[in-house]
């Protein structure tokens, strides 16, 4: 499952409190030639950035316990080491997100193509249903 | 009425007398002043004799009638009064008059009702005394600008105003109250009164609040509820996706059996968690209906609760919360799915708000009563917020931070009270929560056999 014309796999990271989300994401990445970490929220997520090597985009949800998406933004904004990683919203309120400084939104549920897209656009990894 | 016809009947008899004494002065003028004096009470006498029946007769008829003329009027006008009165006391609402420079010239029973203050006060306070132009709690209130239109001449409606009975040191509820104030004019449109009524609108209000607070949970729960069905179906939605996906690409040859595992283990799981919660929306609704019915067998305790623990032993080992349970042998007169549910739902509040911690499960008899105590060492419940949680869609703490539709202990509480039980909270803030549940172990309840 080595993607094409790319030597070392790309890195996501899933942030996200619900463990059937995380685990089913993760396999659709992993399928798509990811590799994926996965947090359960915001603290583990901060704890896992500074022991793997950056990844190219992180997927962030919104509502969850200990440290929610909305802190998670303002504490990795304020870290120079993270403050560059793209982040892309993924949360049943695309409303509540609107006015947050992310990369991009997707709405939950999600429609894979556009999730495989929005990811390709961060990470420079072809989407490999149009290759 | 004597005195009155002997008024109106001697003026015209001195006035005889006096003209009786002027003419005989000038006729009898040389006999000097006591012969005209006797001879004009003599006339005086005589005409009088004659006259008199006439005389009397005459202004007691007159006397009579303007009697009972004035008699009718004061009945009239009593009768008025007294219909007055009787409208004015009877009134549901509070009525105050005020005379056109602001002083309070009456009041009715619902005034004193509404403010609680009795006849002496009335009689020494308010009447004469209290003054609505003056009254500067009435600026603050925001009705000062309407009370003085009416004193101009034009009538008023206030908005609802929460009157607290603490603001002028006395004892009872907090009221709403809506008023209305307007002038009495008289034909050359001169104010003669203002009145000031008041209605005690706190039922009123206080339904509006209670429905305000339900529309708002309900949207809340609205939005809770599309967020706890989007989540599942989000990830069954991204795996059948996946497949597909993978079909079109056919690279699904390429899916590891170990892969492939987890997705159906996955699948399965969120198809449980939309089930349960369907079934905890069907529980709301029959609790809401009030159609919550019990199937009554016996139920061994100590078993559910470990039955239920074993159950959850995978999540609770991932969110790394040991359980300890210590249940004496119990058996109950109960509905086993519902007192399960019960543990059910205690347990899961403890993982969620203590995760990292340790749970301890107690049973043991208290009298006639099963005492079931769940205790977590997590975030702990805010004493304000500690009736709330039982509510309906309620939650003490942001939707941001926990999922959760605030079903769950409303349904253990409906349940704990269908047989005839009790259900507290102990808990400090940071230092955890313990739930207690009282069950009789025979209930006393309308019970459905199976």
């Amino acid at each position: 499952m080595t993607p094409k014309g790319e030597a070392q796999p790309k890195s996501v990271l899933v942030i996200d409190d619900d463990e059937g989300i995380r685990e089913t994401l993760k396999i659709v990445l992993e399928v798509g030639g990811y590799t994926v970490f996965a947090a359960e929220n915001g603290e583990e997520g901060i704890d896992l950035l500074r022991k793997i090597s950056k990844p190219c985009l992180i997927l962030l949800d919104l509502m969850m316990p200990v440290m929610n998406g909305w802190e998670f933004l303002d504490a990795i904004r304020k870290d120079s080491a993270l403050a560059t990683i793209p982040v892309v919203i993924v949360s049943a309120y695309a409303e509540q997100a609107a006015n947050i400084k992310a990369q991009g939104v997707i709405q939950k549920p999600v429609d894979v193509a556009t999730l495989m897209k929005a990811i390709e656009g961060w990470c420079n990894l072809p989407d490999r249903a149009n290759t | 009425m004597k005195r009155l016809s002997i008024g109106i009947v001697l003026p015209p008899v001195i006035a005889f007398l006096v003209a009786e004494i002027a003419v005989n002065a000038l006729l009898l003028r040389p006999f000097g002043l006591p012969r005209i004096l006797i001879s004009s009470l003599i006339d005086a006498g005589v005409v009088l004799v004659v006259l008199y029946p006439v005389l009397f007769r005459f202004y007691h008829r007159h006397a009579a009638r303007d009697n009972a003329e004035r008699k009718r009027l004061i009945d009239d006008l009593k009768r008025s009064e007294a219909r007055f009165r009787s409208v004015f006391e009877q009134a549901p609402f509070s009525i105050q008059l005020f005379s056109p420079d602001g002083t309070t010239t009456d009041v009715n029973s619902a005034w004193k009702n509404l403010w609680n203050v009795d006849q002496n006060i009335v009689d020494n306070l308010v009447l004469g005394k209290y003054n609505i132009l003056d009254d500067p709690t009435l600026a603050a209130k925001g009705i000062a600008l309407l009370i003085a239109k009416a004193f101009k001449g034009e009538a008023a409606e206030t908005t609802p105003i929460l009157y607290d009975p603490a603001d002028i040191g006395k004892p009872g509820r907090p009221r709403w109250v809506a008023g209305y104030v307007y002038p009495i004019k008289d034909d050359r449109d001169n104010i003669r009164e203002v009145v000031l009524m008041h209605n005690d609108v706190t039922d009123r209000e206080n339904a509006l609040r209670e429905l305000e607070k339900a529309i708002r949970l309900r949207d809340e729960f609205l939005l809770i509820a599309s967020h706890e069905l989007r989540t599942p179906l989000t990830s069954l939605g991204l795996q059948i996706q996946l497949l597909n996906r993978m079909a079109e690409q056919g690279t699904l040859a390429s899916l590891t059996k170990s892969r492939a595992g987890a997705l159906l283990k996955i699948s399965q799981q969120q198809l449980e968690r939309v089930s349960t919660f369907i079934n905890d929306l069907l529980d709301v609704s029959r609790i809401g209906a009030g159609r919550l019915t019990l199937t009554i067998d016996k139920v061994d305790l100590p078993e559910v609760i470990q039955g239920v623990v074993d159950q959850f032993k995978a999540e609770l080992s991932k969110v790394k919360c040991p359980v300890t349970v210590r249940a004496d042998p119990i058996m109950g007169n109960w509905d086993r799915m519902r007192v399960e549910k019960i543990i059910v739902n205690l347990l899961s509040n403890a993982m969620k708000f203590g995760a990292g911690k340790p749970i301890e499960i107690t049973a043991r008899m208290e009298g006639e009563n099963a005492r079931i105590a769940v205790q977590d060492h997590g975030v702990g419940v805010a004493k304000q917020d500690q009736t709330r949680i039982f509510e309906r869609f309620e939650r003490a703490v942001s939707a941001r931070t926990y999922g959760g539709l605030g079903m769950g202990l409303y349904i253990v509480r409906q349940i704990v009270e269908a047989h005839g039980g009790s259900i507290r909270i102990e808990s400090e803030p940071g230092s955890g929560a313990t739930f207690i549940v009282e069950l009789p172990v025979k209930p006393m309840v309308t019970a459905k056999k199976p």
